[in-house]
């Protein structure tokens, strides 16, 4: 077996995961091709964004009253300190949202 | 430093003085016959904290005498004193001895030292191993002075039923209660240094220790650290929270007081993160609610840090909303090994390690990888029980391992452990501990006894309102079940054609090309819905991309474990090392000092052991995987890695739609 993918076999057994409960997200975090992509352009956390986002997004699709998790909450505040702005939760998650995966769509194109 | 003394017999001294010393003058006086020593006793007994000399309240001489076997006086830097396998027990290795109240004998192989101007060894000098040593004798005269207060003495007769110190059959833990007669049998002592019982300390982690006589047993821990609190300026910064506990049985604050610039920055997942006092709010109770696995049945128990998030000018319960901010201390069983083994597990194979962690990757790894829901309790503690939380954090940090055992020192033991070395309640500690049928070696349990002795509080809201407010963290499953739910209202029957009629059918039994599919059917059949559609799409995505990682973690596992030529192999070894987290490196390294460094320290502990560069090691090879190399050296598992390739391509596929989606709008 290659050192390389001998390293390999090592994250996807649990790398700095020895830890009980820790193996998931360790693989979850390091599987995930996020390598590929860019750099926030916002200063929002990537990963808060795509879940907690997209969820919200489903969310006040069924309910007028849905609200953003604590963890998105606290990116769009941040992010509204820095450049603030009247837009709702939900328009700022959209328009974050658009911009963040417009980016990382340009960032692919640019690496075939 | 050294066991040199008859317990019974100073008890027996002792204990005819309690409650008799003079609250004014005190006949405490250190002499000896020896004018070499005078002024160097004159000197320890300006500094002795008056309390101590008030409490001891007697005339004491200090005899030199053969106090070793061997008639030797070894310095405790002596390489000699390493090779010792039971020191002081078999009569070497004794510079003194405290064998009756009112006199501490002294190895006279001193005197010649003490003679000699500026004698010293390595960086000792004789002169301070003196003072040591008549320091630490005096710690063991002091220890035997603490007895039970009225209050505890009123609830142990009512509780127990007898005051003698003798087994109780009434109640099991009243034996506990019995011993607890002494400082260092004192509960918060005791959690504060981690000790089981006062002849086993818990901790493993023995390398950087002040001095290897602080885990022959409690009695002998309490003299070494209190010479360190006499003597070493640094004791303050080094062992914040044992300073403390110092300062408040001897009302002294020797080297001006606490720590000025204590460095409170750790490693965690890699990354350097600062434990600040000045911004914390609040400490929760982080319980996670019982998972499927045989470690996980009990639920897990944490601590939740909440920092205030570095723009928030008023610190307030806000706060608790600031989860990026916030950091979560979790006791685990340390498992260098790809795969659990419960039998490890229930002997104490496994070390027991505190991890400091971002509070959202737990918050993830609970509810949206395992399903389970996580209540957040904050603790009734004030400002100064804080501060000392977060002082024992980083005590544990840098110098504690112990042994986790499933049943028994567990998360929920380790996390009352700290927080009694916080709290000095021993009745709720040994009510909680000993005599709670709740069963609090259980996490889920322990949250209820805690609650219960108002040690920690639930706000009494709707769900909605502890959600929103930061008190609890619901099941990712509940997202799933939207998501789901969603797709099947768009069109039931599409679902039910590709035999994903139900939300676990979908996870469990489709393809990732037939998701594919399904979703460009959908948004063709149901355009007005196209945001749901995606967001759910990418929601149910997400979590399949879980479950295949872990169905291929395990399979690749298995094949390695099966293959000793690998698993022993150096390749595997070299790259096993270099996937070592720092976390485990730094409490595995010999550091040239003990408890917590310095801000200096720290940087050199980091470049010595090449800590970033390791880092950095890690996130390279992570890059460095791909699907390609997977397939070509794992072909077995390529049905397994192609459908994780098709997920990873939904993903990317998926997300790129919804960004067409919203911009379109």
């Amino acid at each position: 077996m290659k050192k390389m993918i001998m390293a390999a076999a090592i994250v996807l057994a649990g790398v700095q995961a020895h830890a009980i409960g820790l193996t998931q997200t360790a693989i979850a975090i390091t599987v995930l091709p996020t390598a590929t992509l860019s750099a926030s352009i916002s200063g929002v956390q990537k990963a808060v964004l795509y879940r907690d986002g997209v969820d919200f997004v489903l969310r006040s699709e069924v309910d007028p009253n849905a609200a953003p998790s604590l963890a998105l909450q606290q990116e769009l505040n941040e992010y509204a300190s820095k450049k603030p702005t009247n837009e709702t939760a939900l328009q700022l998650t959209n328009r974050l949202l658009a911009a963040e995966i417009a980016n990382d769509q340009a960032y692919l194109a640019s690496k075939k | 430093m050294l066991n040199r003394h008859g317990f019974i017999l100073g008890l027996l001294f002792l204990g005819l003085s309690i409650g008799t010393h003079a609250q004014g003058q005190t006949r405490f006086s250190l002499t000896s016959d020896e004018p070499t020593v005078s002024a160097i006793l004159a000197e320890i007994t300006a500094n002795l904290p008056v309390q101590m000399k008030n409490e001891i309240n007697r005339p004491l001489v200090v005899k030199f005498t053969q106090t070793d076997k061997n008639d030797r006086l070894y310095f405790p830097t002596d390489e000699k004193v390493k090779t010792l396998t039971n020191p002081a027990v078999a009569g070497e290795y004794v510079p003194g001895l405290m064998n009756n109240s009112n006199e501490i004998q002294i190895n006279k192989n001193f005197l010649p030292l003490l003679k000699t101007p500026g004698y010293k060894e390595k960086n000792l000098t004789a002169t301070d191993y003196f003072k040591k040593t008549v320091y630490h004798e005096l710690a063991h005269i002091y220890d035997f002075l603490k007895f039970r207060n009225a209050d505890e003495t009123t609830f142990y007769k009512e509780n127990c039923g007898t005051e003698t110190y003798s087994d109780n059959k009434k109640a099991p833990w009243c034996n506990h209660y019995n011993r607890v007669g002494r400082f260092s049998e004192d509960m918060q002592f005791m959690n504060l240094d981690n000790w089981d019982t006062s002849k086993e300390s818990k901790n493993t982690q023995r390398k950087n220790a002040i001095d290897p006589y602080v885990f022959k047993n409690s009695g002998e821990a309490f003299a070494a650290y209190f010479e360190a609190f006499m003597m070493d300026p640094s004791f303050a910064c080094k062992k914040p929270a044992l300073y403390n506990y110092y300062t408040g049985i001897t009302r002294a604050q020797p080297f001006n007081g606490k720590c000025k610039s204590l460095n409170s920055r750790v490693y965690t997942h890699n990354q350097e993160i600062d434990l600040d006092p000045s911004r914390l709010y609040q400490i929760h109770f982080f319980l996670a609610a019982k998972g499927e696995g045989f470690a996980s049945r009990w639920g897990h128990a944490m601590l939740r840090l909440v920092y205030c998030a570095p723009y928030r000018k008023k610190m307030d319960d806000e706060c608790i909303k600031d989860v990026k901010n916030h950091v979560i201390i979790s006791f685990r069983a340390n498992i260098d090994s790809l795969s659990i083994d419960n039998g490890k597990g229930l002997t104490g194979k496994y070390p027991s390690q505190m991890f400091v962690l971002p509070f959202n990757e737990v918050k993830e790894e609970y509810t949206e990888a395992e399903f389970r829901d996580v209540q957040s309790l904050p603790l009734v503690l004030n400002q100064k029980q804080k501060q000392l939380m977060l002082e024992k954090i980083l005590e544990t940090y840098w110098d504690y391992r112990g042994k986790y055992y499933f049943l028994s020192n567990n998360c929920a033991s380790e996390t009352l452990s700290m927080l009694f070395s916080v709290i000095d309640d021993t009745r709720r500690f040994d009510l909680i501990k000993y005599n709670d049928v709740l069963a609090p070696t259980t996490p889920v349990g322990m949250g209820q006894s805690l609650i219960k002795f108002n040690i920690a509080q639930y706000p009494s809201l709707p769900e909605s309102q502890l959600i929103a407010n930061g008190y609890l963290f619901k099941s990712g499953r509940g997202s799933m079940d939207i998501a789901f739910q969603y797709l099947k209202q768009t069109n039931a029957k599409a679902l039910d054609a590709i035999g994903a009629g139900q939300v676990d059918l979908y996870v469990t039994k489709t393809s990732g090309e037939q998701r594919a599919a399904l979703m460009e059917s959908l948004l063709k059949q149901a355009p007005q819905r196209t945001k749901g559609i995606l967001s759910s799409s990418y929601i149910l995505e997400n979590n399949i991309k879980l479950r295949l990682e872990w169905a291929l973690r395990n399979k690749i596992a298995k094949k390695i474990i099966d293959a000793p030529e690998i698993m022993e192999g150096q390749q595997f070894q070299d790259a096993k090392k270099l996937q070592d987290s720092v976390e485990n490196t730094i409490v595995n390294a010999e550091r040239k000092t003990y408890g917590v460094p310095s801000a200096v320290d720290f940087e050199d502990i980091l470049t010595t052991l090449n800590l970033r560069d390791m880092a950095k090691n890690q996130k390279k090879i992570a890059e460095d995987l791909s699907y390609d190399s997977l397939l070509k050296e794992l072909p077995e598992f390529a049905s397994q890695i192609r459908e994780l390739q098709q997920n990873t391509d939904n993903l990317k596929q998926f997300l790129l739609e919804i960004g067409k989606a919203i911009s379109a709008k």
